[in-house]
């Protein structure tokens, strides 16, 4: 599953710290999600479209190797 | 239930100790590790009896560790300890099925004769689980 969690956050100028304390995660959670070896829980994925105020299909994208 | 104490269950930590309990830990494996090696020096119990309680005492502050919680636990952090706790179990138990037969295999190279022989697991698969989910707890941290 493919991301843009690094570009919302450059849009709005935020750092993974920034973003972690605003959804109460640690920073390496934040990290982790970006470069996609951590898939969060729908919880999550909602409260960081929430932070970001975007839908979340616009955060997250399935990959070819999802459907599998 | 009150909403904090559901706010825990929702969160799966409700077994949790508080993290300082880490730090607590260590006492009870110091005590164990002392009397494993005084035990000798000592007229207070018989060797067989100081010996099962140092292995006791090492168990209980492992034990301690494990469920201890994060400094900032999270929802990663719980999966993690999920999975360390499953590949824990599993790598625990393949060793405790391969170790005897390796044992015999190593020693019958060097010595003729060599018979089979199961140990008493008892307390050593169990300090073998609590190492492995230490050790793969650790390791998928470290993987991010």
């Amino acid at each position: 599953m493919k991301n843009t969690i690094h570009v919302q956050r450059a849009i709005h100028k935020m750092t993974q710290a920034d973003l972690s304390e605003a959804i109460g995660v640690s920073r390496q959670t934040i990290n982790s999600i970006e470069k996609s070896r951590y898939v969060p829980s729908t919880i999550l994925a909602l409260k960081i479209a929430r932070t970001f105020k975007v839908p979340v299909e616009e955060l997250f994208e399935l990959e070819e190797s999802d459907d599998r | 239930m009150k909403d904090k104490q559901l706010e825990k269950v929702r969160k799966g930590d409700f077994l949790l100790l508080p993290h300082y309990m880490k730090w607590v830990a260590i006492l009870p494996v110091l005590c164990g590790i002392v009397l494993f090696f005084l035990k000798e020096y000592q007229q207070f119990l018989n060797d067989d009896v100081a010996t099962s309680m140092a292995g006791h005492l090492i168990l209980l502050g492992f034990l301690l560790i494990m469920l201890s919680r994060d400094k900032f636990p999270d929802e990663r952090l719980l999966n993690l300890r999920h999975k360390a706790m499953a590949y824990a179990f599993i790598h625990g138990m393949i060793l405790v099925i391969v170790t005897p037969f390796l044992t015999y295999l190593l020693s019958s190279l060097f010595r003729s004769g060599t018979e089979l022989y199961f140990m008493d697991y008892g307390v050593f698969s169990i300090f073998i689980f609590q190492i492995m989910y230490l050790i793969n707890y650790w390791r998928f941290k470290q993987d991010l």
